[in-house]
């Protein structure tokens, strides 16, 4: 099975870069072996409690939870610049550090960057 | 020593990292050098894991070696009595509620159907991973404390903090249907008071199922052969009694042992 890698490094709302990369993780989820990988403003995405109501935009955090089987890194030196370092994050997020998102991204048949 | 929220939340995101799970599992085994933990976990790195996890109060450095505090003994301890302590808990478990239907959104693979996210009241915690065995095709993640349940096409993913959500589903009506038919299953459960019985893993080889079709690649299924049908089988595209040569008396054997199979697919 080929496995794909998704990178986000923007912010989830504002732009509908995070929304894309979420509806192409989903997608692919049934054909290939698929992993989101989150850098730099884009780990703001699994911190939880986000509501988005006041935007007229869906929840992102709620496509994640719809999707609990996708594989979701998040890159652990960014939280700890943007001082998120200790917030409630979603269940479904596993923290990485540069090392192994690297890895990661290396092991995978390709890497699409949003 | 973490005991308030906002401190618990410290512990928890130290823990979320897996090359800090192994670090701390090292020092209970009596590492604390940090020569040793550079030769494990590698030189990059160390300095930042070993500086959350100081900052979570789980470690404390002592002339030169890392050592776990007080605090992490006990995290420890507690996380490996955990699991002896969420089965006794099921007799005391509580009838849950769905007290929440929060949105009703296209799903995002197929927009003609629906995704529903919901909560569960109150949150199923320790007892999730018991529920398991309730569900023929389910799969309960302990990292991510989530329990993956399928039926047919549609698949609900419940989360220990109570947050359900399904995807997959034909109308509103359909999901109030399916949060109640879980409600039921789960509180039917624990009105007995005693958690499931562990469903037995068997791991299924897809040769095995190929080796016990039919040989004939008939088409008959719809499929192109035995070998896709088999692939379409193991994914839970098709059910077994679309091979209907399988109902015919000189494949009876094969019927039954495909049938046990397809039970642990």
């Amino acid at each position: 099975m080929k496995s794909v890698f998704y990178l986000l490094d923007t912010a989830p709302y504002g732009s509908e870069k995070a929304f894309g990369a979420l509806n192409a993780a989903a997608v692919s989820l049934n054909e290939m072996e698929v992993t989101l990988g989150l850098y730099g403003d884009g780990v703001y995405l699994v911190v939880a409690g986000q509501d988005s109501k006041m935007l007229g935009v869906p929840n992102l955090s709620d496509i994640l939870y719809s999707y609990g089987e996708l594989k979701v890194l998040a890159h652990e030196p960014s939280f700890v610049e943007r001082g998120l370092f200790g917030e409630t994050l979603i269940e479904t997020v596993e923290l990485v550090d540069e090392e192994d998102l690297l890895e990661a991204m290396e092991n995978s048949d390709c890497v699409i960057l949003l | 020593m973490p005991g308030n929220p906002n401190e618990t939340k410290l512990v928890n995101f130290a823990m979320a990292n897996g090359t800090r799970r192994r670090i701390i599992n090292f020092l209970a085994n009596g590492y604390g050098n940090s020569g040793e933990l550079e030769n494990i976990i590698g030189t990059k790195t160390l300095a930042f894991h070993l500086k959350i996890l100081q900052q979570a109060g789980l470690v404390k450095f002592e002339e030169g070696t890392v050592k776990l505090s007080e605090y992490g003994r006990k995290f420890l301890k507690n996380k490996t009595g955990k699991s002896e302590e969420k089965t006794m808990d099921f007799s005391q478990a509580k009838p849950v509620e769905i007290a929440e239907i929060r949105q009703l959104l296209p799903c995002i693979a197929d927009p003609s159907k629906l995704r529903v996210s919901a909560n569960m009241l109150p949150p199923p915690g320790g007892i999730l991973k018991l529920l398991e065995p309730l569900f023929p095709r389910s799969n309960y993640s302990d990292r991510k404390d989530s329990l993956i349940i399928q039926k047919g096409e549609i698949i609900t993913t419940i989360y220990g903090s109570g947050k359900v959500s399904i995807r997959m589903i034909k109308n509103e009506d359909e999901a109030k249907e399916e949060l109640e038919n879980l409600k039921n299953i789960i509180n039917e459960a624990i009105a007995k008071g005693v958690a499931p019985t562990p469903r037995e893993k068997v791991r299924v080889e897809l040769m095995d199922i190929y080796n016990s079709l039919p040989r004939t690649n008939c088409g008959k299924c719809g499929e192109q052969g035995r070998y896709s049908f088999a692939i379409r089988l193991m994914a839970g595209q098709v059910a077994l009694d679309r091979c209907t040569l399988l109902k015919e008396p000189e494949y009876t054997n094969n019927q039954e042992h495909l049938q046990t199979l397809t039970v642990y697919i």
